[in-house]
């Protein structure tokens, strides 16, 4: 069992209280000291954006007037100072234990808002990075659930080959994701799964992938926004 | 390969894809070992499980040093030999500066262990000017074609160091690294570093010097003891400075296994002021009321007269605001702040008491080395804690008495009962000091 919190390496207590031993539930260990957990802002019960799921006191938030567009994303914390830390360590340091910290609320969460006929799809690492970095980070904070993989990220090779491009080719090119051989999505009602919401650009260019190959419905989830 | 790419790789630890095309350049290993259930990173040296450093599909990775960059299966670690690329007999100290016949003793026997490879321990009590000391040292190894490098587990040291060195030898180039610089790695035969960045060389450093070495880090970090070992070559010299000396040094100095040098006097040349303790019975309770423990009003008040500036030690965060209300409820025409190590305006509260602007600072430990006002008194409030060790205890105690103009001054113990780092600390002082007098 790990003693210290994973995050800022003090040292837990896993003290159980009594009425936490007299009710049924299961003994997870924590992994993140209390100082740590509240340092993240839970967009949870908070008046957010009906579009972006972004803490907002007006229903629909500036960047989604911007959009005027239908997508809608969900998102359980706030992209702030404590989560960018956080996305440091895990996603670029490269610390994929971290995904542990958030990985049982999010899954939690995505059961909670997920369609009966909905299709679970996580936006894809491309290749250079999964070489590198070895895992996709959104996967990670999605063990348990059931996913499909559809979707393959073009960005690296985009920037190697962009030269060889034709403009019109570049222009036409409206977004890093393509479909994988052999998927079927046609009729699909999908969920897309992020990280971070931070733009909007990357889920959009994904359901636009998803959307030209014959999918019905396309929103998404984000741990951030 | 050319020159200037090879020096990336002298005597480092530079990461590489594993699937890099190989060159003949390059000494290639790989950066983790798995046996069995166990990540052994061969960078840090740490063991962990395979559990905590699980990557998918059968990669492991160290957490332990995954802040120097990430140690994986998916890299391997590349280094060329150490070639030791200097000018000969260049001399780059220009210091006019003039070393106590101590100090010059020191110095001599630091030269003698850097000509014979042997290791090292320095026992210098606090304010006895250690780093001129090594200036000598430092330059005769330059003039050898050694390559040196001085560590510190406090990068507080390290920074402070830094315009010193670079002032006794402005023709030498001296790579400063720590974890917060962001000027790319340069090869240079002298290096400053923290002793975490140790672990991104491998038998680079002829002589390694490393001060403040039962500084809090080090002593907790067996990964740090190995990054010593792994940085320094083979053959060669490790000099190890401190003013108290702790654990395996201290069994391996007195066991005569580990040649020591004592520095006993401080440059003015008067001991070491003593560790007065005074009980301090219930000073938790009184503090929760409000009330100051009586010694420290006591000692506050002596210090009001006096007009001295003093500081006072805690043990923990919790407790500053607690005695800063209770001080200025009683003491209201003190300037006194707190101040601890995560304290955004930490920097700025320490000059406006170097610069006497304010009369006082309530503090936690971690303020007690390298910081240093002249002519102060200090108080410590629950000094049987167990966050203050021995050598904790000693560098608090060593902050009095740094100045010629007033080579005395108080050091108060308030606790309700003695501990063994209060009493190894008492007698630790009080053999530097007999030490002193018998020279
Ligand atoms: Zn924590
Ligand atoms: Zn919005
Ligand atoms: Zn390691």
């Amino acid at each position: 069992m790990l003693k210290s919190c994973l995050l800022c390496n003090r040292g837990l207590n896993n003290n159980l209280d009594l009425s936490f031993i007299l009710s049924f539930r299961k003994i997870t260990p924590k992994l993140v000291c209390e100082g740590c957990i509240t340092s993240f802002s839970t967009l949870v019960d908070h008046k957010t954006c009906i579009r972006c799921g972004k803490l907002s006191a007006i229903l629909e938030c500036a960047d989604c007037q911007q959009w005027n567009d239908q997508f809608v994303n969900r998102a359980m914390f706030q992209y702030d100072e404590a989560m960018r830390n956080f996305f440091q360590h895990y996603k670029f340091q490269g610390d994929y234990l971290l995904r542990k910290v958030f990985q049982d609320q999010f899954v939690n969460f995505i059961q909670k808002i997920l369609k009966e006929n909905e299709l679970i799809v996580p936006i894809p690492v491309d290749e250079s990075t999964m070489t590198s970095r070895g895992f996709n980070q959104v996967t990670g904070l999605m063990e348990g659930l059931d996913w499909k993989d559809v979707l393959i990220n073009q960005r690296s090779n985009d920037s190697l080959h962009q030269f060889q491009r034709s403009r019109r080719e570049r222009l036409q090119q409206d977004s890093s994701f393509i479909l994988k051989s052999g998927c079927d999505i046609s009729g699909e009602h999908i969920l897309l799964v992020d990280d971070i919401y931070t733009t909007g650009a990357t889920l959009r260019q994904a359901r636009t992938t998803l959307l030209r190959n014959g999918a019905t419905q396309v929103r998404s989830v984000t741990l951030c926004r | 390969m050319e020159e200037i790419e090879k020096q990336k790789y002298y005597g480092r630890l530079v990461l590489q894809p594993i699937n890099a095309v190989p060159t003949d350049s390059l000494d290639c290993r790989p950066a983790i070992v798995m046996k069995g259930n166990q990540i052994h990173c061969q960078r840090c040296g740490a063991i962990t499980s395979s559990r905590d450093g699980a990557l998918p599909d059968h990669q492991f990775y160290c957490r332990k040093c995954i802040n120097l960059g990430r140690v994986s299966t998916l890299v391997q670690l590349a280094t060329i030999p150490e070639p030791n690329n200097f000018v000969a007999n260049q001399s780059y100290l220009e210091w006019p500066g003039k070393l106590t016949a101590p100090q010059a003793r020191c110095s001599k026997a630091i030269i003698n262990s850097i000509d014979q490879q042997q290791n090292r321990l320095l026992w210098a009590v606090t304010g006895a000017g250690k780093t001129e000391m090594l200036f000598p040292g430092i330059n005769h190894a330059l003039q050898k074609q050694k390559r040196i490098c001085v560590a510190s587990p406090r990068i507080d040291v390290v920074l402070e160091l830094f315009p010193r060195f670079q002032e006794a030898f402005p023709q030498a180039k001296i790579a400063l690294l720590h974890g917060r610089s962001p000027a790319p790695y340069e090869y240079t035969q002298f290096v400053l570093c923290t002793t975490h960045q140790l672990l991104r060389f491998y038998h680079a450093f002829d002589v390694l010097i490393i001060d403040e070495v039962d500084s809090f880090p080090y002593a907790m970090n067996p990964e740090l003891h190995y990054a010593t070992k792994q940085a320094r070559k083979l053959q060669g010299s490790t000099i190890y400075l401190t003013a108290t000396p702790d654990g395996k040094l201290l069994q391996q100095s007195r066991q005569a296994k580990l040649a020591t040098s004592y520095l006993t006097r401080r440059f003015h040349g008067h001991p070491l002021p003593e560790i007065k303790v005074v009980s301090g019975q219930n000073w938790i309770k009184k503090l929760r009321k409000g009330r100051l423990p009586s010694p420290l009003s006591r000692f506050i008040k002596e210090q009001i007269q006096a007009q001295r500036q003093f500081l006072i030690f805690v043990p923990k965060i919790e407790v500053l605001p607690k005695v800063l209300e209770a001080l200025q409820q009683v003491f209201p025409t003190v300037k006194v702040l707190t101040v601890h190590a995560a304290d955004p305006e930490r920097v700025a509260k320490v000059q406006m008491m170097r610069k006497q602007e304010i009369d006082a600072l309530i503090t936690i430990t971690i303020l007690e080395r390298g910081v240093t006002f002249p002519g102060i008194d200090v108080a410590v409030l629950g000094a049987d804690d167990a966050v203050f060790s021995m050598a904790a205890l000693v560098q608090i105690a060593g902050r009095v008495g740094r100045s010629p103009q007033r080579p005395k001054g108080t050091v108060l113990f308030i606790c309700p009962m003695l501990n063994r780092n209060i009493k190894r600390a008492q007698a630790q002082i009080k053999f530097m000091n007999r030490k002193a007098s018998e020279c």
